[in-house]
């Protein structure tokens, strides 16, 4: 096991270099980094010595490999916009996009699950057809138009939940957190006001962004679970006399995990993306607020940064869900 | 009995196909949907007096009714014209996003598929890259190379489809190649191009048609999103997604600007999405529950 999850962690690397290269070659030829740093006001001497310091004027082999030596040491080069290091620009954010996406995985998961299964135990009913008709709503809806529409009832109409932001502007100045994980720190140390305000900020886009991807789990769960509660050891268990939940949830559940697993991997990149949209929505201060003002700005080192942390995490998720299809089925092994 | 015996010859595959596809529900409705979408979308000019793209300062953020079925916008534009304006160019984006990933995928995968070795490599491992990727993080970050602009975005969502189409194709190719008739047909002269043609587009048609309805509704999601993100298409021009992006400004007492361009745009996507769902029945029966 250990063999194997080290030499897919090799084939990572032919992954990054990759993603980073078509990046790089994409700034190359339509950015000017002394443009994104001295605005248009900078003179033509000024240009020129930026150009030397940042090393433009070498081959643009040597330029990325000295990028990549850079960045194997934890170096990822300075924002050209922010002139910090982007290291520390992207953990700033990153905890903020963490605390969104892993609650929206929560979500999708917990009730992905139990929609499909319910549906899937009583096919052709009322439920199912409620349960299914909501899923292939909230596939078709776009997360931004879903965004809106839950801010126009639940912060405008109702006023129930903050329109937008991480937390409530009076809360921020008693809030001094060693942490970027907010929710985290508030909840392990018993601040509960304001544990209470992060929650309600972070309810919507939570829910938001994980709509379609609960959806499209639901839909998974039923057609994999209809499948196994047709077959013979169903029956077998039901002929035991084994109550209704423990066949379910015993026998036929595990069985349908392997397409149900595969299926939470793969929407781990869909929740990546979407979450630059929702955080768009609803002004969360994540990773994707980020990336678009980089994207604007034509922040290189920022973008590349971004890219290859974005990369890396949906590489391991991938990695994460090969890993558990052993522990779901021990007939899979890995060598 | 003779007429029973004439009756299943003359059954082509396609026609059990339509016939499952009539039968299918959840398909009829979205093809349904589609169509009445598609005639509003061909015939916007007919269906409406105003111009989408030109407002009347006179009249701007007028509510839902009247002359103005959804209203006006922030510089008196009628919401209900750039609606179906925006309708239209969201069909044509689709269109030529997956168009760009169908010729490109299937070119991309036979060419793998059929010549081996380290072409097929080198393919398959750049489209393994691409695929290693969120899609949608993807097209934005060819859309900050290509440069801001819905043509670029249309391009960048269309490069995001390629490796989809060029795993089936190459799949396909693999497979058929192998086939005796295919050995023949290559051992009496036909050329690769002619085995391409005739033996393996027909085998991959059912599912690409599947793939190409389902990323048709995926393609103009992703570009309404660069839109929304403000990468996509500019003013004035009428899209969905930025017509909802400019909506936010005055959500508060007019949200009718983000209902309807987010109605239109949804019916869209789930027509699309019925229709991919029912072709995938019709085409292959085994999939069904």
């Amino acid at each position: 096991m250990t063999r194997y999850i080290a030499k897919r962690l090799l084939q990572l690397v032919p992954v990054l270099l990759g993603i980073t290269l078509l990046v790089f070659l994409i700034f190359h030829y339509t950015s000017d980094p002394t443009q994104v740093i001295l605005g248009l006001h900078g003179s033509e001497e000024q240009r020129v010595a930026l150009r030397e310091s940042l090393g433009l004027n070498d081959p643009l082999l040597v330029q990325y490999a000295r990028y990549l030596g850079n960045a194997v040491q934890g170096d990822l080069g300075n924002s050209w916009m922010r002139k910090t290091p982007v290291s520390a620009e992207i953990a700033q954010k990153f905890p903020h996009t963490v605390e969104l996406t892993m609650i929206a995985m929560f979500i999708t998961v917990a009730m992905g699950i139990l929609v499909g299964v319910i549906s899937a135990v009583k096919p052709y009913t009322l439920v199912d057809y409620l349960s299914m008709t909501a899923a292939l709503l909230a596939v078709s809806i776009p997360v931004f138009v879903l965004g809106l529409f839950f801010i126009s009832i639940f912060s405008v109409k109702l006023g129930w939940l903050p329109i937008n932001g991480r937390m409530s502007a009076a809360m921020l100045s008693s809030f001094e957190p060693p942490t970027n994980f907010y929710l985290i720190y508030s909840f392990f140390t018993g601040k509960w006001a304001i544990f209470w305000d992060l929650a309600k900020h972070i309810m919507m886009p939570a829910v938001v962004l994980a709509g379609a991807t609960t959806a499209l789990l639901a839909r998974m769960t039923r057609a994999t679970m209809l499948e196994v509660v047709r077959q013979d050891f169903i029956r077998t268990a039901k002929a035991k006399g084994l109550s209704q939940r423990v066949v379910i949830f015993k026998h036929a559940l595990k069985n349908a995990m392997i397409p149900i697993i595969t299926v939470i991997g793969l929407q781990f990149g869909g929740l990546l993306g979407g979450a630059l949209l929702t955080e768009s929505v609803f002004t969360w201060p994540g990773l994707g607020t980020l990336t678009i003002s980089a994207v604007e700005a034509k922040d290189l080192p920022l973008v590349q940064g971004v890219v290859i942390l974005v990369a890396t995490l949906f590489v391991l998720a991938n990695l994460a869900v090969d890993v558990m299809y052993a522990f779901f089925d021990p007939r899979i092994k890995y060598a | 009995m003779a007429a029973t015996v004439k009756q299943t010859a003359a059954a082509s595959p396609w026609r059990t196909i339509m016939r499952r596809l009539w039968r299918h529900k959840a398909a009829m409705v979205g093809a349904v949907i589609l169509l009445l979408l598609i005639l509003a979308a061909m015939l916007a000019p007919v269906l409406t007096a105003h111009d989408p793209e030109i407002g009347d300062y006179a009249k701007t953020l007028l509510k839902p009714g009247g002359e103005h079925f959804f209203g006006t916008d922030e510089q008196g534009r009628d919401v209900f014209t750039r609606t179906l304006f925006g309708l239209r160019l969201s069909l044509v984006v689709g269109l030529i996003s997956v168009a760009i990933g169908v010729v490109f995928g299937v070119t991309l995968g036979a060419l793998a598929g059929f010549k081996g070795g380290w072409i097929d490599t080198a393919i398959m491992r750049v489209m393994d890259i691409l695929l290693a990727f969120p899609a949608f993080l993807l097209a934005l970050a060819i859309v900050i190379g290509l440069g801001q602009g819905l043509d670029k975005a249309i391009i960048a969502v269309g490069i995001v489809s390629i490796p989809t189409y060029a795993r089936i194709t190459r799949g396909a190719v693999l497979s058929v190649k192998e086939n005796d008739y295919v050995q023949a047909a290559g051992a009496l002269g036909a050329s690769q191009n002619r085995v391409l043609w005739r033996h393996v587009l027909p085998n991959i048609f059912a599912p690409l048609l599947v793939r190409a309805t389902l990323g048709t509704s995926e393609a103009v999601l992703e570009t309404a999103g660069l839109s929304f993100l403000g990468l996509g298409a500019k003013l004035p021009t009428p899209e969905l997604g930025l017509m909802i992006a400019r909506a936010r400004e005055y959500f508060h007492d007019s949200a009718y600007l983000v209902y309807y361009p987010g109605l239109a745009i949804t019916l869209m996507i789930l027509a699309l999405n019925l229709l991919g769902d029912g072709l995938r029945d019709a085409l292959d029966p085994r999939l069904k529950n």
